[in-house]
């Protein structure tokens, strides 16, 4: 799309692409639901391996685990293309020098979330439990299922953000030269 | 200013008995909480569980403050509505506290029943199911204070077309996309094989969606009957 276009036009061209990311998504969230059950046993093995039982505490806690999960799966799923619709919508926007530093640092950060996540679910998180459970041997140990769950995920996140931070420098430079420039 | 003052005296004064009001209330429930927290607690197929020292007594004072806070509101009203110069202010009030305990009863009796089994058995196969009390006192809550304001459904709608944003034409429009809110928000919440029952679940909110219409309808011919006779 040109530059030049009217604002409506870029408009509709946002909720274009908006419907492009939301109609997937919602469409991948019942296939996602339903293989919640078989990837929360994976979630909690650094737990039950040393064989502590999870428990619900609310009522909606079940549900709610299997739907934040849902969407987490979704949005792992389809953030190739959430990223490529981004991509696309300000690609017209951007410089030749700019387009290929996006690119280079939508792989690069991409590729080294990616990388933090899975350390985190392989190594950090089962290393991190072995750690706490040997602070806790002469007590019974109780734990809720959701409480771990926001613990891990908030922890995969951050894991991926850290891992992500060296990349975040290379459009900083960027926008500082093409400032530069100007 | 003397006016003004009286005024202030009169909000000052009502504030302070409704305050009373409120606190009298929920001592006075305090007694007939236990029951209702047995019967609540009935539904569950489980025992409840304290994870915290005065957790049981916190989950009382919630279900003590909730009612209390309904009845409240109720006498909120009438004052609301009585400083506002609306006629049949005690009516108007005691309406929708009615519609409110429908909605509320239709909630504990034909939805949260099947809710709450519903919900318990998702996942119940895989993790143990210690369901803390205060937690599950707030939920049931939630859920009959959500479903109570649901049914104010045709006061709201009244409230609407008086500020000019609704018109029956506008329901009548809206009527079939209502419905299938209202039917999968139903399948959800109760999801049975059984479409008669789903049926049965769904109508009471259909019942006052139509109710509402027919209301906004009558307003409507009463304004324009109005406007006729002023010219």
């Amino acid at each position: 799309m040109d530059r030049d276009l009217p604002l409506e036009t870029h408009l509709e061209e946002l909720r274009r692409r908006l419907l492009a990311c939301l109609v997937p998504l919602l469409l991948l969230l019942v296939p996602a639901y339903l293989a919640t059950p078989y990837v929360l046993p994976y979630l909690f093995t650094p737990l039950t391996k040393w064989g502590y039982t999870v428990y619900l505490y609310q009522i909606t806690d079940g549900l709610m685990l299997r739907i934040r999960l849902a969407l987490l799966l979704d949005l792992a799923a389809l953030s190739p293309l959430i990223l490529a619709e981004a991509l696309l919508f300000a690609w017209p926007g951007l410089r030749a020098k700019e387009k290929r530093g996006i690119v280079l640092t939508a792989a690069l950060a991409g590729a080294l979330f990616l990388a933090g996540v899975l350390l985190f679910i392989r190594i950090a998180a089962p290393r991190l439990v072995d750690l706490w459970q040997g602070y806790g041997t002469t007590r019974d140990t109780v734990i809720s299922g959701a409480r771990y769950y926001s613990i891990w995920q908030a922890g995969a996140l951050v894991s991926g953000l850290i891992c992500c931070l060296p990349v975040l420098c290379i459009p900083a430079r960027t926008l500082r030269k093409a400032l530069e420039e100007d | 200013m003397e006016r003004l003052l009286k005024l202030l005296a009169r909000y000052r004064r009502a504030a302070v008995n409704l305050a009373l009001l409120f606190v009298l209330l929920a001592a006075a429930c305090y007694p007939l909480s236990s029951y209702l927290i047995a019967d609540l607690a009935g539904l569950l197929p489980g025992r409840l569980y304290q994870t915290m020292v005065a957790e049981a007594l916190w989950a009382r004072l919630l279900l003590c403050l909730a009612l209390s806070a309904a009845v409240t509101a109720l006498a909120a009203a009438v004052f609301v509505l009585q400083t506002l110069g609306r006629p049949r202010a005690l009516g108007l009030a005691a309406l929708g506290f009615t519609l409110f305990v429908g909605g509320a009863a239709f909630a504990r009796l034909a939805v949260l029943p099947t809710a709450i089994q519903m919900l318990s058995q998702v996942l119940a196969g895989d993790y143990a199911l210690h369901i803390t009390i205060s937690g599950y006192i707030s939920f049931c809550l939630l859920f009959l204070l959500v479903t109570g304001l649901l049914f104010e459904e045709p006061l709201v709608a009244q409230v609407l077309f008086r500020t000019g944003l609704v018109r029956a034409a506008g329901l009548r429009r809206q009527r079939k996309a209502v419905y299938l809110l209202v039917l999968i928000a139903m399948a959800v919440l109760t999801p049975t094989q059984d479409a008669v029952t789903l049926l049965l679940v769904m109508l009471p909110f259909v019942g006052l969606y139509e109710l509402s219409i027919l209301w906004l309808a009558l307003l409507e011919r009463r304004q324009a009957k109005g406007e006729r006779a002023h010219g």
